[in-house]
């Protein structure tokens, strides 16, 4: 009884210490070095490129020596786990597995791949969730089919792989501009994938003229190589918005017969790729850093009316100028145009000039030249022909009076006064007559003839009737000079139409006169001058508002450079967390690939229906012929 | 001599006609069909050519199930020749002793060994094609066996005629 009760006490003891003890045993087993975790999840397509089903091959590799056992999860229910490659037991309780791992020493890693399905009922909902959509359409002479109708058909088969990246996400960037001011920009940013049509084989026995067409900016032109009597074409479509377009598609041709296609295989993953092309987009950034501060400069020098030291403050000032000028100019025109017609009257006709009114029959009043025209004319016409006659007539008085040696003709009409005087004292010869002749007339006699002459041109007489004469015809030359002088300051100035502006005169391509000169500048100051200085000040305002446009938008293409390092970033982030997609281990390392298979095109079915139809005959053929013969087993009776 | 000589032609021109139409039944190792029709020798012109049929047919259900029990619920090649070890040694297990309920045990053998052939290479490079591959494999494996089986007949009955 003793005996008992001791080893029970005994037992109870150690089953408390086990429970005690086992979880600490189990929490203070080895952690292993690292975990990588590495996802395949494969979609089957039907013949409406519908994902069917859905399996996951997860390799999980653990670092570290020891016994391990790893925990990992699913977030979809699972209609199957299996160990493909081992025989550790994997359980699963729910939607948590433990995958044990038993790493002997001298290996430095366990591998265990194991193949998840999916339950059924789940793929409905995964469908929606899944990062990508892939559609299939196949054509056969431009109709669309189903691929399970093209088996053993004939005619030109196309094929469209639709790919869409469906996970772009509004998300705010944050950069600095150029100017160093931070910016945040909302774009919408994708988790970038790469998708691989790889080596999609097409047997050239059915298949020729095989072509995988791209088309800018939509499609990528596929590759395709030819080996053995196999096409196989692949593609590789980069779904990384903004630099390839989230949507694309890839598009095979072929003239086909007795159409029969194999499964092919499309993956998906999540990657920045990184180019071997050369990169210019540094450089372009530089070009368009540069560009920006040329357009800065050209804003700047263009500047405003009101900025001093900038092209449209010049050009504000030339166009005050110019209006001063072209008000300086009209002034000038103005008073020219007095002096011209002061100078000489449009229209004046001399020969109407009443002097009493003075002015023409038609009421115009002479100018300098037309007055001293009057005046030479005057001259000509009147002073110097009556000195002519001043003068001849104080020769004919001279000759009248006579010499005083005049004398012995008979007097008469013709003779001289000295011929008559001398006669009348040589008659009255000794008388007191003769002593008044001699006397008082003849010296009053010889005064007057020398009077006369004297008035004529004697020097006596400053102003002789012959110095007036010389007089008058020298007024008359040096009015005419005058004249001359007049007309030609009045064809300088220009000479006027009728309505009263200058006569548009051209010499040698240039204006002919002062007046019509000045009236040309005006012209050209108010036609051309100021036009042309407001159409400048409004184009270097253009160029100023396109500086600044050219600006703006070349400040918008450098945030699309400048916010490249924070979108690669930010993919980097996405692609980094898109690195999973059924469960991730606890600490693992992961990675994710999705594969999409298509329907196979194949003539199988038929074939199988041919081969158990011949089944059918063959057995009907050995049940017929290929039993043994039946054996006569009686014996012959002896006879 | 001359009913000899049309009837090895009849078997000649059969046999063409069938490796020629092989991809329309499905039949894709035709050179299997010569082992069947090798079988005439061991089943003699007297023998159960129907029974030897349907011993074939057995075994290659046992290879089938063999190939399907590897391919979906043990350990994938290339660390799993034990697994195979034990199916193949099953497989043969069990027609030893279906053997003993008459059938003949170089049929089953030549039955499970045909369809290992169609389908064992595929089960070692792409073992997930084998749910897709597995029923043509095994009605084109059928097929060759029996029309092997069939020309095997034809060819006692000549063998058996210029003999008489």
């Amino acid at each position: 009884m003793l005996k008992t009760s001791k080893f029970r006490a005994y037992l109870i003891l150690l089953v408390v210490l086990m429970l005690v003890f086992a979880p600490v045993a189990t929490a203070q087993g080895p952690a292993p070095d690292k975990i990588l975790d590495n996802e395949l999840v494969i979609s089957q397509l039907d013949d409406n490129s519908e994902i069917s089903s859905i399996s996951v091959l997860n390799h999980v590799r653990v670092f570290g020596q020891g016994q391990f056992s790893i925990q990992d999860s699913s977030k979809y229910k699972l209609a199957s786990v299996r160990n493909l490659y081992g025989n550790e037991k994997i359980t699963q309780d729910g939607n948590n597995l433990t995958i044990p791992f038993s790493i002997g020493s001298g290996k430095a890693f366990g591998d265990i791949y194991y193949l998840a399905g999916i339950a059924d009922e789940e793929i409905a909902k995964i469908k929606n969730e899944m990062p990508i959509s892939i559609k299939i359409e196949y054509y056969l002479d431009d109709v669309k089919m189903l691929p399970s109708e093209l088996a053993g058909k004939s005619g030109h088969l196309k094929i469209v792989t639709t790919m869409e990246n469906l996970t772009g996400k509004p998300t705010v960037l944050k950069f600095k501009d150029i100017n160093g001011q931070e910016v945040s920009k909302e774009s919408t940013v994708y988790t970038p994938y790469a998708v691989a049509l790889k080596d999609w084989a097409f047997d050239n026995d059915k298949f020729a003229n095989i072509s995988a067409p791209g088309v800018a900016e939509q499609s990528p032109e596929g590759t395709i190589a030819n080996i053995q009597g196999v096409s196989s074409v692949s593609w590789t479509v980069p779904l990384i918005p903004p630099s390839y377009p989230a949507k694309q598609f890839a598009t095979f041709e072929a003239d086909a017969i007795d159409i029969e296609l194999p499964s092919f295989n499309i993956a998906v993953m999540s990657v920045v790729p990184v180019q071997s092309s050369i990169d210019n987009l540094g450089k372009v950034q530089t070009s368009l850093e540069q560009l920006y501060g040329g357009f800065d400069q050209i804003e700047n020098g263009v500047g405003a009316p009101s900025k001093d030291a900038t092209l449209l403050y010049g050009l504000n000032a030339v166009d005050q100028g110019v209006a001063q000028i072209g008000g300086g100019l009209g002034s000038l025109y103005e008073n020219l145009m007095k002096i011209r017609v002061g100078m000489a009257t449009p229209g004046f006709d001399a020969k109407t000039y009443d002097g009493a009114k003075g002015a023409d029959a038609a009421g115009k009043t002479p100018g300098v030249q037309d007055a001293i025209k009057i005046m030479k004319s005057t001259i000509d016409s009147q002073l110097i022909p009556g000195l002519m006659i001043q003068k001849a007539t104080l020769t004919s008085m001279e000759t009248a009076v006579g010499k005083p040696a005049d004398s012995g003709q008979e007097p008469s009409t013709s003779t001289s006064i000295y011929n008559d005087i001398n006669q009348l004292k040589a008659a009255t010869a000794g008388t007191p007559a003769q002593k008044i002749i001699s006397d008082s007339l003849e010296p009053k006699l010889q005064k007057l003839g020398k009077d006369i002459a004297d008035f004529r041109e004697g020097s006596s007489y400053p102003a002789n009737v012959a110095k007036v004469e010389a007089g008058a015809k020298q007024l008359s030359e040096a009015l005419g000079k005058s004249d001359q002088g007049l007309a030609m300051m009045v064809f300088g100035l220009g000479t006027l139409q009728e309505d009263g502006t200058p006569m548009p005169i051209m010499m040698n391509g240039k204006p002919g006169s002062i007046l019509y000169a000045l009236n040309y500048l005006q012209d050209a100051i108010n036609g051309k001058l100021q036009p042309g200085v407001g159409q400048l000040s409004d184009g270097a305002g253009k160029i100023g508002a396109g500086a600044g446009t050219a600006k703006t938008g070349i400040a918008e293409g450098l945030q699309t450079f400048q916010q490249i390092p924070v979108l690669t970033a930010t993919l980097k982030d996405n692609a980094n967390q898109a690195s999973n997609w059924l469960g991730k281990i606890e600490g693992s390392e992961t990675t994710l690939t999705y594969v999409f298979q298509t329907q196979p095109v194949s003539q199988d079915g038929n074939a199988m229906k041919v081969g158990a139809g011949l089944i059918g005959i063959s057995l009907i053929a050995l049940i017929a012929a290929g039993r043994p013969p039946k054996l006569d087993v009686s014996t012959p009776v002896d006879a | 001599m001359k009913k000899a000589i049309g009837l090895g032609l009849l078997v000649g021109i059969f046999f063409a006609v069938f490796v020629l139409l092989q991809e329309y039944i499905g039949a894709s190792a035709f050179y299997i069909a010569a082992l069947a029709i090798a079988m005439f020798a061991v089943i003699g012109p007297f023998g159960d050519y129907l029974k030897t049929a349907i011993a074939m047919l057995i075994g290659v259900v046992v290879g089938l199930v063999g190939i399907v029990a590897l391919a979906a619920a043990m350990p994938l090649p290339p660390d799993n020749l034990i697994y195979v070890a034990i199916v193949c040694g099953l497989s043969l297990f069990l027609m030893v002793l279906l053997s003993a309920t008459g059938m003949r045990i170089d049929a089953m053998f030549l039955g499970w060994a045909a369809i290992f052939a169609a389908l064992y290479q595929t089960y070692l490079t792409n073992t997930t094609a084998i749910a897709t591959q597995a029923l043509p494999a095994l009605v084109g494996t059928c097929v060759t066996l029996l029309v092997g089986m069939v020309l095997s007949l034809i060819i006692i009955k000549i063998a058996m005629a210029v003999n008489k």
